[in-house]
C-alpha cells in the first residue's frame, strides 16, 4: 500500500465497531449486515443472516436490492438506495465503495475509506468461477474483514465442472431414478442449474416452488437457466432419471415422497469431509461451495496487503493463527447471528 | 487412480444393494484392464500393499504442514488418511496420477528405502480424493464394508450369461487382476478352469419357523449350532476354508486345513472355544477377522468345525443325492478321518430337546431338515427348517432413532435401546445395550414413535436423534452374552423390535442388572 496520511486514534477498531445488532460504522452511522432492525443499514449480499428485513435505509447493490424485495416483500426496506458495483458515495465524510464479491447474484465487498484508512468488509465470498455471480476482485487494504466459513486446512473444495461431471455421469448409471439435490434456493441452486447448462446438459431441471421465484429473478438479470419446470406438475415419467432441484428441508414433504426411488444429492464444501458427507445422508455429495475454501482465504489474506485480518464467523481459530504466522495481526470479531445460509 | 476413487466414494454412500451393484458394474464397463481386476481385488480384501505405517505417514504430513493446523484439522477429522489426503500440499507436477496397476507394480518393484519417496510422488499427482484411497489402499486396504458376495455380483451384472454362482464357483480358482474371469466374462474367453483348486459353492440355508407343525413327511433333526457357517473344501489335496458369503479363511484357520487322505466338499458350523467353553460372538469374531493369527490366539480361542452334510466326494458331486444318502457318505467319511459331526437326534423328542437347549453348550436351536431332498444353494421351503431357541423378552428403553438418509418421509431404519441404572448416584440413568431395526412393528407404533421424536428431540447427528427417555420397547431376542468391550458389558443376540409398550413408564423398563443376570 500507497503510505497515506493517518493518525493512529484514527485506527479503524476506533470507528468501526462490533455492536449487539453486528458491525456498526461510527462516522457513517450505518450498520453493515446487521442482524437486528436499523435505522441504515449496507447490505453484502441476499442470504438470510446477512440481509433482514425492516431496516430504515438500505444501500446495496441493484441485483440485492431486487433480490431482498423478491424475498421479503417491495416494502421491506424504508429506503433502498442502489449503488452499482465498482460505484460509490460519501457519507458523513466515509467513502463507501461496492466491489464484487464472487458469492451469489450481486453480492459485493463493502470499501470504506475514513481518515486515510481503508476496510474491506468481504461478506461472504469465493475466488472459483461461478457463471451466475460477478468475480471477486481484490482491493487493496488496512484491514480486511473476511469470513471463515471453511477455515481449516482440510477444507479445499473441487472444481466445480469435475463435480458436476460426476452428477452427469450418475444420471447414466441410474437413468431411472430422479435425483433429488438439495440446494438453498439462493445462489447454490442457480449456480448448479448454470454449471450444468455449461457442461451442455440441457434436458429440462424440475424445481422446487421455493426455488423459483429466484431463478426467474437469475434469468432477468441475463443468467442462462436453460429450460426450468415446477417439479409438483411433472408427471412420474418427466421425473423419472431427471434432475430436481428442492431446498434441504423439502426432503419429508408429500410431493417428494411419491418419487420412485430418488437419489439424493447435495453439493456443499462440507463434503470434503467424509463423515460429514456420511451424515448428510447424500448418496452424490458434491463438494461445491459458494464459500471461499482455505487456500483462497489464505490467498485472498495475502492479495489484499492487509496488516490486519478481522475473522468473522465460521472457524476463526485457524484462520487468526496462519495471519500470526505471516507476521499480521489477526482477530476474531465476535458477530453473532451468522448461521451460513448457503452451505 | 480417478475412476476407482469415484468407486469408492461412492460405494461409501450408497446404502441399498442393488444400487452398489450397479456402481460396480459401471466401473468394470469403463475401466480397462488390468486396472479393473486390481479394483476388484482392493475391493474384495485380496490386495494387501501396507508400504507406509501410520506414524511413517504423519511424519511425513509434518514435513509439510503446519504442527498447529495440522492438530487442528486431525481433531476436526478424526482421520490421519483422510486428513492428510486433505492437507497434502497441492505441488507443480505434472505427472498423472498412478493406475492401480501402476501402483501394484511399482511397489513390488522398488526397493523398501525409496517406497517413501515414491508415495510421496503420487500424493503429489493425485487430488484429495485420490489421496484419501491411495491411502487406504497403501496402509491395509479400502474398506467399503461390502459382502465380498456383492462384489461378485457386481461382476455377474456385467456378464450377459454367467451369473453370481458362476463367479463364486470360479473366483477362488483365479487371482489378481483376473484376466481370465473378465475375459470370460466380456465374452473374450473359455469358463476358468477351476480343477485342482478349490472353490466355493454356494450354500443351502434353512428357513426359520416359530414352531413346527406336526408334518407327514419324516423329518431328521440335528442341533442349530452356534457360530458361523463354513465350507471345507480340498481339491486335488489344497484345502480352504470358506465363509457362507464365499469368502477364503484358509489363512486364518490354520487348524482347520490340515488336507485329508481323500479330496471332499463339506458343510458344516464352524465353533470357537475359551477355556473349554463355547465361546461369545465376540472370540468368534476374532477369529474371523484376522488374516493371519499366532500360535497364542490359536491356543486361547481355538475351533473346530462340526459338519453335517457333504457335497462333494473324491471329484463325485453329491449335491443330486438325497440327504440320507449324503448323510450316510459323511458319516462314514468323517469316521475314517476323525472329523467332528454334528449328530442326529432322535426326531420324536425334538419338543423335549428343545425345552431343554440350555443344557447342551453351543446348541441355539433345532433344524429340520427332509432326508428325501437334494443340496441346493439358497433357502428351500419345507427342505430345512430352523427352529431356534425361543427369544427372550424383556423391555427397554427407546434411546436414539436412525432416518433413513435424504429421501422420501424419511422412513426409521434404526434404533438403539437403553437399559436403566437404577443405583446411579443421581437417579435413575440409561446405558445403550444395542441396535434394533423397526421392521415388524406396526405402522400406527412407528407413527408413535414419529411424533414422539418430533417433540422430544434432544440433539441431532445427522440422520440419528437423540430422543428424551419416555418410550418402552418389547424385545425379543436370542440371547444374552458378556461383551467386554461394550459399556453395558453385555450384547443382544438377534435382537427384534416386537412392539411398543404404553403402560411401562420408563423407569420401570428392565434394568442393565436384570439383564446381566439373564447371560448364558
Amino acid at each position: 500500500m500507497t503510505p497515506r496520511l493517518r493518525a493512529l486514534e484514527n485506527h479503524p477498531d476506533q470507528w468501526l465497531q462490533v455492536r449487539p445488532k453486528g458491525l456498526y460504522c461510527v462516522p457513517g452511522d450505518f450498520y453493515i449486515d446487521p442482524h437486528g432492525k436499523v435505522d441504515r443499514a449496507v447490505i453484502t449480499h441476499g442470504h438470510a443472516d446477512h440481509a433482514r428485513a425492516g431496516h430504515g435505509h438500505v444501500l446495496t447493490s441493484p441485483e440485492t436490492a431486487a433480490i431482498m424485495r423478491v424475498r421479503y416483500g417491495k416494502n421491506c426496506a424504508g429506503a433502498f438506495q442502489e449503488l452499482v458495483p465498482g460505484t460509490g458515495i460519501d457519507h458523513f465524510g466515509v467513502r463507501v465503495q461496492l466491489v464484487p464479491a464472487g458469492h451469489v447474484l450481486g453480492s459485493c465487498q463493502i470499501v470504506l475509506d475514513y481518515a486515510g484508512w481503508r476496510v474491506v468488509a468481504s461478506g461472504d465470498y469465493k475466488r472459483a468461477s461461478d457463471p451466475t455471480s460477478a468475480n471477486f476482485e481484490v482491493v487493496a487494504c488496512d484491514v480486511f474483514i473476511t469470513e471463515a466459513t471453511f477455515g481449516l486446512p482440510v477444507f479445499v473444495h473441487e472444481h466445480a465442472p469435475d463435480e458436476i461431471a460426476k452428477l452427469i455421469g450418475s444420471l447414466d448409471t441410474f437413468p431411472e431414478r430422479s435425483h433429488l439435490m438439495s440446494a438453498y434456493s439462493l445462489g447454490k441452486a442457480q449456480r448448479l442449474i448454470a454449471e450444468l447448462r455449461a457442461a451442455g446438459y440441457d434436458a429440462p431441471i424440475y424445481l422446487h416452488s421455493a426455488h423459483e421465484r429466484l431463478c426467474r429473478l437469475y434469468q432477468d438479470w441475463g443468467v442462462n437457466l436453460g429450460v426450468l419446470h415446477r417439479a409438483e406438475h411433472a408427471s412420474q415419467d418427466d421425473l423419472r432419471g431427471s434432475i430436481i432441484l428442492a431446498p434441504p428441508s423439502s426432503s419429508r414433504e408429500g410431493w417428494a415422497d411419491t418419487l420412485t426411488d430418488p437419489l439424493p444429492c447435495a453439493a456443499s464444501g462440507w463434503m470434503r469431509v467424509r463423515k460429514r458427507a456420511q451424515q448428510s445422508g447424500a448418496e452424490l455429495p458434491l463438494v461445491i461451495s459458494d464459500h471461499a475454501d482455505w487456500p483462497d482465504l489464505q490467498r485472498t489474506i495475502m492479495d489484499t496487503g492487509a496488516e490486519e485480518i478481522w475473522v468473522t464467523h465460521g472457524r476463526e481459530d485457524a484462520l487468526v493463527y496462519f495471519c500470526e504466522t505471516q507476521g499480521l495481526r489477526g482477530r476474531a470479531l465476535a458477530l453473532i447471528g451468522r448461521e451460513g445460509e448457503g452451505e | 487412480m480417478k475412476p476407482f476413487t469415484a468407486l469408492v466414494d461412492r460405494l461409501a454412500v450408497t446404502p441399498q444393494p442393488t444400487h452398489q451393484i450397479a456402481l460396480i458394474r459401471t466401473y468394470l464397463q469403463q475401466t480397462p484392464d488390468p486396472d479393473r481386476g486390481y479394483a476388484l481385488a482392493a475391493l474384495t480384501g485380496g490386495l494387501t500393499l501396507r508400504a507406509v505405517r501410520p506414524a511413517q505417514l504423519r511424519a511425513m504430513m509434518a514435513q509439510r504442514a503446519d504442527p498447529v493446523l495440522l492438530d487442528m484439522s486431525l481433531d476436526y477429522v478424526g482421520d490421519l488418511a483422510e486428513t492428510v489426503a486433505l492437507l497434502w500440499p497441492p505441488s507443480q507436477t505434472n505427472s498423472p496420477p498412478p493406475s492401480l496397476s501402476e501402483i501394484v507394480q511399482t511397489l513390488s518393484d522398488t526397493p523398501k528405502p525409496e517406497i517413501e519417496a515414491v508415495v510421496a510422488s503420487w500424493l503429489d499427482a493425485c487430488e484429495p480424493a485420490a489421496r484419501y484411497v491411495l491411502l487406504r489402499l497403501l496402509t491395509g486396504g479400502v474398506r467399503t464394508g461390502l459382502p465380498t458376495r456383492r462384489i461378485k455380483a457386481g461382476i455377474a451384472a456385467l456378464s450377459d450369461g454367467a451369473s453370481l454362482a458362476d463367479v463364486e464357483d470360479v473366483w477362488h480358482a483365479l487371482s489378481p487382476p483376473y484376466a481370465a474371469l473378465l475375459d470370460w466374462i466380456d465374452g473374450r474367453g473359455p469358463r476358468p478352469d477351476t480343477r485342482g483348486i478349490p472353490t466355493f459353492t454356494p450354500l443351502m440355508h434353512g428357513t426359520a419357523i416359530a414352531s413346527p407343525t406336526p408334518d407327514p413327511a419324516p423329518m431328521i433333526a440335528e442341533y442349530l449350532w452356534t457360530g458361523a457357517r463354513v465350507l471345507w473344501v480340498q481339491d486335488q489335496g489344497r484345502v480352504r476354508l470358506f465363509s457362507s458369503d464365499g469368502d477364503d479363511l484358509s489363512a486364518a484357520f490354520p487348524d482347520l486345513t490340515a488336507p485329508l487322505a481323500q479330496d471332499a466338499v463339506l458343510d458344516g458350523q464352524l465353533m470357537v472355544q475359551r477355556d473349554g467353553k463355547p465361546g461369545t460372538a465376540e472370540d468368534l469374531q476374532r477369529r474371523l477377522r484376522r488374516k493371519t493369527v499366532n500360535a497364542a490366539l490359536l491356543r486361547e480361542i481355538p475351533a473346530a468345525v462340526r459338519f453335517f452334510d457333504m457335497l462333494e466326494h473324491k471329484d463325485q458331486d453329491m449335491r443330486d443325492f438325497a440327504l440320507s444318502e449324503r448323510r450316510a457318505k459323511l458319516e462314514s467319511f468323517a469316521d475314517e478321518h476323525g472329523l467332528l459331526l454334528s449328530p442326529l437326534l432322535p426326531t420324536d423328542a425334538c419338543a423335549a430337546l428343545h425345552e431343554n437347549l440350555d443344557a447342551v453348550a453351543g446348541a441355539e436351536g433345532i433344524i429340520l431338515k427332509r432326508p428325501d431332498r437334494p443340496y441346493r444353494a439358497g433357502t428351500h421351503a419345507d427342505d430345512w427348517l430352523k427352529w431356534p431357541r425361543s427369544a427372550l423378552r424383556f423391555q427397554a428403553v427407546l434411546l436414539y432413532i436412525q432416518r433413513a438418509g435424504g429421501g422420501a418421509n424419511a422412513a426409521l431404519t434404526e434404533f438403539t435401546l437403553g437399559a436403566v441404572i437404577d443405583d446411579a448416584e443421581d437417579g435413575s440413568t440409561l446405558v445403550p445395550i444395542g441396535k434394533v431395526s423397526p421392521a415388524g412393528m406396526t405402522a400406527e407404533d412407528l407413527a408413535t414413535i414419529q411424533a414422539y421424536a418430533r417433540e422430544n428431540t434432544i440433539e441431532r447427528f445427522g440422520p440419528v436423534r437423540s430422543i428424551r427417555a419416555g418410550l418402552v420397547i418389547d424385545i425379543a431376542c436370542d440371547g444374552i452374552e458378556s461383551s467386554a468391550r461394550r459399556k453395558s458389558g453385555l450384547r443382544l443376540k438377534a435382537p427384534k423390535a416386537v412392539q411398543l409398550a404404553p403402560d411401562t413408564a420408563w423407569q420401570d423398563a428392565n434394568t442393565l442388572k436384570s439383564l446381566l443376570k439373564l447371560i448364558r
